[in-house]
């Protein structure tokens, strides 16, 4: 899992992707084509629900607004927690519905299990991971942890139910996914996240 | 050429606007007949020779309305003209006038549509006397929160339908004056009306928040990068 699949999916932009990305009209078409590229590798569609997904997407850039801190330093980090912010809205809004069942995905996968909510996950990780490449020319942490958390369905059993209940809890499971202890407490509040981290 | 004189030109504007009255008092009068037809249950409660004499009469007046229709809706395109939707249009062509009102005239409708909202009656008149009464702000997010102002004071879209919300006029201006606000390139108004549209809906809370032109001014400064 250390490649995040259909990255080819992201539309291309003269832009850089972290202005790119900030704009709806990029969004909607990456978050299209990359439902659509899953879709085809597990053999079923989607259906979006455009009003919801521009409600994620403005949410998104309101709580990262509302968040985004001053000091330079904490840059890097905050790209990170942005994508969990991310996924916080698509879960909290869903805008995905297959329309059958991923016939192409192991019965037993996250992918089969909650088709939607393992699209926008991974949407969330390769967009964070093609920007920081692009930003920092750096790869998130994608080692074998991912692997056995993605493959793990207990782990996406627990999104899915507490997701319900919290709609913070997606946060901390990207931050989860991508390395790190997440502050369960408060998984949505970057410096919750950072003081923990810095101990 | 002595005693030439020019052709009399009528002012297209006036013209445009009472064929699109016409066709909207068709398609109202289109849908209430189809309602009629197949939703009141009005002609079944009729005993049934006089039922399927109703239906009949019904479907040709309908007929005859949706020709009507389409024959309003041709010559207001194609007579009198019109404008294209253009990559070109910014806030700072307030000074073209007519050619300004024309293009907001068909944003509203193509965001009225992408709304869900039809039909409803768009008034080009009104948007020509709305940029005519408004004086270009402190930047484009002023120019467009004066402007914003002077549509919905102008009832620039009346008439709309039912199911639409008290704020929807509201809704469908500030995402036209988004997407005027929006970087744009060939070929991409249409993608960026729809997401000026999608975000404004988005944005409806604030929209309905924003009680004075600065606040709007503001609230367009934060969002129309992001359209």
């Amino acid at each position: 899992m250390s490649d995040l699949p259909h990255r080819e999916a992201l539309p291309p932009t003269n832009e850089p992707l972290r202005i790119a990305v900030r704009r709806l009209r990029w969004f909607r078409s990456a978050f299209a084509r990359y439902a659509a590229a899953c879709g085809a590798g597990l053999g079923c569609g989607f259906m979006i629900d455009e009003p919801r997904l521009a409600r994620a997407f403005a949410n998104w850039l309101k709580a990262i607004e509302v968040q985004r801190p001053k000091d330079k330093s904490e840059r890097r980090d905050f790209f990170e927690f942005a994508a969990g912010l991310m996924l916080r809205e698509l879960i909290a809004e869903m805008p995905l519905a297959a329309t059958c069942a991923p016939g192409r995905a192991d019965p037993a996968s996250a992918a089969a299990f909650w088709p939607e909510g393992y699209v926008c996950t991974l949407f969330c990780l390769t967009v964070h991971a093609a920007a920081l490449e692009e930003e920092f020319h750096a790869s998130p942490d994608l080692g074998p942890h991912i692997s056995s958390d993605i493959a793990d369905l207990r782990q996406w059993w627990s999104l899915r139910e507490n997701a319900h209940h919290d709609r913070s809890f997606p946060a901390g499971f990207l931050q989860m996914l991508l390395g790190h202890q997440p502050n369960w407490s408060m998984p949505d509040v970057f410096r919750a996240r950072l003081e923990r981290e810095i101990g | 050429m002595p005693g030439h004189q020019a052709p009399f030109l009528p002012d297209p504007v006036p013209l445009r606007e009472a064929l699109r009255g016409l066709r909207h008092l068709l398609r109202r009068g289109g849908e209430t007949l189809r309602d009629t037809i197949t939703g009141t249950g009005m002609t079944e409660a009729l005993p049934r020779p006089a039922a399927s004499l109703a239906q009949s009469v019904l479907r040709e007046a309908e007929g005859i309305a949706r020709q009507m229709d389409e024959a309003a809706s041709d010559l207001a395109k194609t007579v009198l003209g019109g404008a294209d939707l253009s990559a070109d249009a910014r806030l700072s062509d307030l000074d073209t006038g007519p050619a300004f009102a024309a293009v907001i005239y068909l944003a509203l409708a193509r965001v009225l549509d992408r709304l869900g909202i039809r039909p409803a009656f768009i008034s080009e008149s009104a948007a020509l006397r709305a940029l005519s009464a408004t004086s270009p702000g402190a930047d484009d997010a002023g120019t467009a929160a004066r402007l914003t102002r002077a549509l919905l004071d102008s009832r620039v879209i009346r008439d709309i339908g039912p199911e639409a919300g008290a704020e929807t006029g509201a809704i469908a201006v500030f995402a036209v004056m988004l997407w005027l606000q929006s970087g744009r390139g060939d070929g991409d108004d249409t993608d960026a009306l729809a997401a000026a549209a999608d975000l404004a809906r988005a944005l409806a809370p604030e929209i309905a928040a924003a009680g004075d032109e600065a606040a709007l001014a503001q609230l367009y400064r934060s969002w129309a990068p992001h359209v």
